[in-house]
């Protein structure tokens, strides 16, 4: 016993183990303030700039109307693929992006109501995507778009 | 550190008041069923210290708020971990108040002088039920959106007021922007700073009294 108590006495071990918690409670601190720092770090400091991908030949613009296309491009390593509609109504030539302003949902064009519709609560725009009925609380957003030497272009922040 | 503490604690004098809590004896019959409690501490301080961290990239707004968790989990750096932690411990909170709540009343420990503690615990569950419910919109997508669509129209089933209350809680017909600020509001304002004052009065109500003998 006389043994034990020289080799490990009490006190040495109480110490021992409010360091060991203080230090575990320390570690715990410092990991929080590193993974905090890294957290609030922009994961991308350069500006993003708009991007032109081609779309489809100047040809293939509707004469007068709606018509769904879809852009594909690629982001680093993934291939992206949204759907939007080129519309031409009298001399104005857009492009509407197709997620409904509500909650997201990918509208269609209803070419018998004349209408976008939306599946999911029922949002309707019209051509110009102004919002016509249902919950949308914004026109359908405009794709910024250019033509040059016959080809359709769409611009997408990067 | 040790010295900068003194230093500051000479002064503010915050580690003589709780020496004496902190560093009292504890009965030997306590078991691991005693830290059902503190391991729900442990789980708030996790919710606030992510949440605080999610409200910097987190948009309140109709148009925004979904976009801007998608940020969260596919942009910003750790963004979908700090995400998950927020969302597991919420979980485990319900978890773990629930078998703290079955331990102190197997153990009986609810009877006086403890009555209003319990009384408090039952605030913690209360105000953590709802600041999930206002939490799981705040993703606003589908399953957020019509999640509250079905739960905000049960109180419309309250005779005679039913109408009234869905309009106080929906701020309006229906579930919109106004819903979205409204619960964020509760969700990182209100709920909180709630939780902060019943959990205070819960562990000064342990600290007067101290632990129930148990079985
Ligand atoms: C009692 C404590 C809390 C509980 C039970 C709780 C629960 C929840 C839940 C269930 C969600 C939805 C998670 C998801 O689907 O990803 C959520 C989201 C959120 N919470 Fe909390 N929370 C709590 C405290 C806090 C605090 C203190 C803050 C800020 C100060 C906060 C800020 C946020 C934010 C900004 C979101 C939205 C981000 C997201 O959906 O990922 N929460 N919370
Ligand atoms: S998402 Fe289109 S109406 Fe709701």
């Amino acid at each position: 016993m006389a043994l034990t108590d020289d080799v490990f006495p009490m006190d040495s071990r109480r110490d021992f183990l409010r360091r060991f918690v203080k230090s575990g409670f320390g570690l715990l601190a410092f990991l929080f303030g590193a993974t905090l720092l890294r957290f609030l770090y922009p994961s991308q400091v350069r500006t993003r700039q708009l991007l032109y991908h081609p779309l489809l030949k100047e040809d293939d613009i509707p004469r007068q109307g709606v018509r769904r296309v879809h852009l594909t491009y690629d982001k680093g390593e993934k291939t992206i693929t949204m759907r939007l509609f080129l519309v031409h109504a009298g001399a104005d030539i857009f492009a509407l992006s197709s997620s409904c302003t509500h909650l997201g949902c990918l509208v269609d064009w209803s070419r018998h109501k004349e209408q976008f519709v939306c599946p999911c609560h029922g949002g309707k725009y019209d051509m110009q995507g102004n919002v016509m009925a249902g919950p949308p609380p914004l026109a359908l957003a405009r794709m910024p778009l250019k033509i040059e030497n016959g080809v359709v272009y769409i611009g997408i922040k990067e | 550190m040790g010295r900068l503490f003194d230093w500051v604690d000479r002064r503010f004098s915050l580690s003589t008041p709780h020496k004496n809590f902190l560093q009292r004896g504890i009965p030997a019959r306590l078991s691991y069923l005693y830290c059902l409690g503190g391991i729900a501490f442990t789980l708030v301080i996790l919710l606030v210290l992510t949440g605080m961290m999610l409200s910097i990239y987190y948009v309140p707004s109709e148009a925004e708020a979904f976009q801007s968790v998608l940020r969260i989990t596919r942009e910003v750096r750790l963004g979908a971990l700090i995400r998950g932690l927020h969302k597991w411990s919420a979980n485990l909170l319900i978890l773990f108040i629930l078998l703290h709540t079955l331990r102190v009343f197997l153990h009986k420990a609810y009877r006086p002088p403890r009555e209003l503690n319990w009384i408090a615990g039952a605030f913690t569950l209360v105000l953590t039920l709802s600041s999930g419910f206002t939490g799981y919109l705040l993703p606003w997508n589908q399953k957020a959106y019509w999640a509250t669509v079905v739960s905000t129209n049960m109180v419309s089933t309250v005779p005679l007021i039913g109408r009234h209350l869905l309009y106080l809680v929906r701020g309006g017909p229906e579930i919109d922007g106004t819903t979205l600020v409204r619960f964020y509001s509760l969700h990182v304002l209100w709920l909180p700073l709630a939780m902060g004052l019943v959990l205070w009065a819960h562990f000064h109500m342990v600290k007067r009294q101290g632990i129930s003998g148990g079985l």
